[in-house]
């Protein structure tokens, strides 16, 4: 028969069977309370977002940035942030972005981002980037399916790639088709990704056009795309919400937003998930050890 | 006609694979046109085809289990008026009151279903997987083993490391943080071992490329007849 | 604030919590969200890959025929096109072999040397470097160099792992636990961005446009 148990078994035995509501419910709090109650945590960029925010800087006013807009909403509180922060970099600095996206459900996204970047205002209410003009300055293409063959597509051609952008516009109407015919004439590409295709721009576009690539990608992808960034393969990578973070900070987007962007906001309460989940897994691990021992001595004992 | 069902489809993937293949060492102008027509129409038509095909066949089993009133019909019913709504708002340029005169692009009643109803029912789902993964990490994430120590150790190391916080769980007067010892491990052993997976990873896609030119690999052409 | 705005809102808010529903238990209401879920994107893409793909990319240049007879190359790929969506027909479902044969044949072939050349030379030099020129830059370079080997090593089958490979291996299988913790990490870091994303919708977008702190 088994002894009696001590209050630590017993307590070892309510925690490793603790109603997973109540985990879900701490999660819930933790997310929330820093939302409500900001700590205002402050962070440093990683060399990682830096070389990417660098790369665009130095780049010349007026040159072409290809923009591959691969995220849906699925996990736009990741990426969609960055998104934003890069076009703004880019308006800033005069640099000319061609966006295209994808994946299905990129293009509502992408649209929406570029156009409310368009219609920033000042503080004393003027337009933030005045005078910009749709398929001189900027150009949204929408979506095409085939991943690897709108890559190697348009390495060939825009034109024959994307005939119309998402409006319905001929792009061999438009000026920056002119000019800029072929990905080749870009002068870097910036693949913000939710999906594997980072992967496929380096050997598809990147190192067969010899253009730069820097990417950013959800978090859950990000420690897998590490051999590209050391090999140069990737100029920068911005990995989930803390990456993009750490843009927003580098852009300056909370003087542009006149408040604290949506990726920092997120920050506090990402901490405090975090510790939940160490905790989580110390305590676990320390009652798993404790019952372990305990159902082991009882075996010998029986 | 066993020739034009079996023989013929591996005799256009050799001849097309080995024609591209070529094209990479002869980058002349015919060669160039000739991918810009592959891959910037013809295979971008093909893929558009492919996934219209999977949107086809899940109205098709919709139908099927409205039609059988198969356990659920009801749902079906919601999926397949909602699919009928979007393609009518979408696909013809019906002035709806309050919205633009267009048809997908900003300001449509397209535009509006998918920012209103699309993005927080795609959103929402994928949030739910926090709950979960916490749930997860607490009744699994055991360190049974040394390997299973490893990845513990490292998870809580990024974990850690690559928010705010990490920055102040430091050694004071030294370089060394949480954030600094993730960014070695995710610089250094992590990338060495995604590496090695890569250099594997590449090797077995361009056997398989190999088996499907040489008609070895042929699931792409689908069971029967 | 328009009142489309204020509805979208509101049903943005209501559809949230429906799919929250199920953090509690499999139910009713969140079979619904679900399965409006995918009409509505079952409708989105049809629209998109039409209005995006099909219309631009075939159906316009065969309108635009007599201005451009090399336009007429691309009923080659709408009837291949055709053949797959026929698919749906299992009597005339084989036709779609011909076009799986030539996109799957075609991109096996652009595979192989976009991929050595762009991928595998690239990552293989970047691992093999001359050593320094500091201790922790020599450091890096062996760790660097002793993971890919090992990891190489263990995910090779057709020796015995007993011996020195099996040792390798050992250490081969103890970076990628440390690759995979990575990941797991970085994972958890991503699903909890995600309901971040919704609190933040439903705390200040939602509930701030009625408290008038919107944004």
């Amino acid at each position: 028969m088994a002894e009696q148990q001590t209050p630590l078994q017993k307590m070892a035995y309510a925690i490793l069977n603790l109603d997973r509501r109540i985990i879900f419910t701490l999660v819930f709090l933790c997310v929330t309370a820093p939302l409500i109650w900001p700590i205002g945590m402050d962070f440093t960029p990683t060399k990682e977002v830096i070389d990417a925010f660098d790369d665009i800087e130095a780049l010349e006013s007026g040159s072409v940035v290809l923009i591959s807009a691969d995220y849906g909403p699925s996990s736009m509180p990741e990426t969609h942030p960055m998104y934003l922060a890069l076009l703004h970099q880019c308006f800033r600095r005069g640099l000319r972005p061609v966006i295209l996206t994808l994946v299905p459900s990129g293009p509502g996204l992408a649209n929406r981002g570029l156009l409310d970047v368009l219609e920033s205002e000042n503080p004393d209410g003027s337009l933030m980037y005045p005078g910009l003009t749709e398929g001189v300055d900027y150009a949204f293409l929408g979506y095409k399916p085939g991943g690897t063959a709108v890559m190697l597509g348009l390495g060939q051609s825009f034109i024959t790639t994307f005939p119309n952008d998402y409006d319905g516009d001929a792009t061999s109407k438009m000026p920056l088709f002119r000019e800029v015919s072929r990905l080749g004439d870009c002068k870097y590409i910036f693949d913000i990704a939710s999906v594997g295709y980072p992967e496929f721009w380096v050997p598809y576009a990147a190192e067969r056009e010899n253009v730069p690539l820097s990417v950013c990608c959800t978090a859950v992808s990000a420690a897998q795309y590490y051999p590209y960034y050391q090999a140069g393969q990737f100029k920068g990578l911005v990995g989930g919400m803390k990456g993009s973070a750490e843009y927003e900070q580098l852009v300056g987007m909370e003087e542009i937003l006149g408040k604290i962007p949506p990726a920092t906001n997120g920050m506090d309460a990402q901490s405090v998930v975090h510790i939940l989940i160490v905790l989580a897994i110390i305590v676990a691990n320390f009652f798993f050890f404790v019952s372990r021992r305990w159902e082991a001595s009882e075996g010998g004992r029986a | 006609m066993n020739f034009i069902r079996r023989q013929l489809p591996v005799v256009i993937a050799f001849c097309f694979g080995v024609a591209l293949w070529a094209q990479y060492y002869i980058p002349s102008r015919a060669s160039n046109e000739a991918l810009e027509t592959f891959t910037g129409s013809w295979a971008i038509i093909l893929a558009g085809c492919a996934l219209i095909l999977g949107i086809l066949s899940a109205i098709h089993h919709h139908w099927t289990k409205i039609r059988l009133k198969r356990a659920g019909f009801g749902y079906s019913i919601v999926t397949l008026t909602c699919f009928a709504i979007v393609v009518l708002v979408g696909w013809f340029p019906i002035q709806w009151p309050g919205f633009a005169a267009v048809t997908i692009a900003d300001g449509s009643f397209f535009d509006w279903i998918f920012l209103n109803v699309f993005v927080p029912l795609d959103a929402t789902m994928f949030s739910l997987l926090a709950f979960f993964i916490a749930s997860a990490a607490f009744r699994a994430f055991r360190a049974r083993s040394f390997e299973a120590t490893a990845l513990l150790i490292a998870g809580c190391i990024v974990m850690l490391g690559r928010v705010p916080l990490g920055e102040l769980i430091a050694i004071p007067g030294t370089n060394l943080s949480m954030t600094s010892i993730a960014g070695w491990l995710l610089n250094n052993p992590n990338t060495a071992a995604y590496r090695g997976i890569l250099l594997g990873v590449i090797l077995s896609q361009v056997a398989i490329s190999l088996r499907i030119l040489f008609g070895i690999e042929r699931t792409y052409m689908g069971g029967g007849d | 604030m328009s009142v489309g705005t204020i509805i979208g809102l509101w049903l943005a808010a209501g559809l949230t919590i429906i799919i929250f529903s199920f953090i509690y238990k499999d139910n009713p209401l969140y079979k619904f969200g679900e399965h409006l879920f995918l009409g509505v994107s079952l409708g989105y893409g049809w629209c998109i890959y039409y209005y995006n793909d099909i219309f631009p990319n075939a159906i316009k240049p065969l309108q635009e025929i007599s201005q451009d007879s090399k336009n007429a190359l691309v009923l080659i790929p709408i009837i291949l096109g055709l053949f797959i969506i026929l698919r749906v027909v299992p009597s005339l479902a084989w036709l779609s072999r011909f076009s799986f044969a030539l996109y799957i044949g075609g991109f096996a072939g652009l595979a192989v040397p976009n991929v050595i050349s762009g991928v595998f030379l690239p990552q293989l030099t970047s691992t093999i470097n001359p050593l320094g020129p500091d201790w922790p830059s020599i450091i890096k370079q062996v760790v660097l160099l002793v993971g890919v080997f090992c990891t190489v090593v263990f995910f090779f089958f057709s020796w015995e792992h007993r011996g020195a490979v099996g040792k390798i291996g050992r250490v081969g299988i103890l970076y990628i636990m440390v690759a995979f913790g990575a990941s797991f990490g970085y994972t958890v870091m991503a699903r909890v961005s995600l309901l971040i994303g919704r609190i933040q919708f439903m705390l200040h977008d939602w509930i701030g446009s009625m408290t008038g702190g919107g944004g």
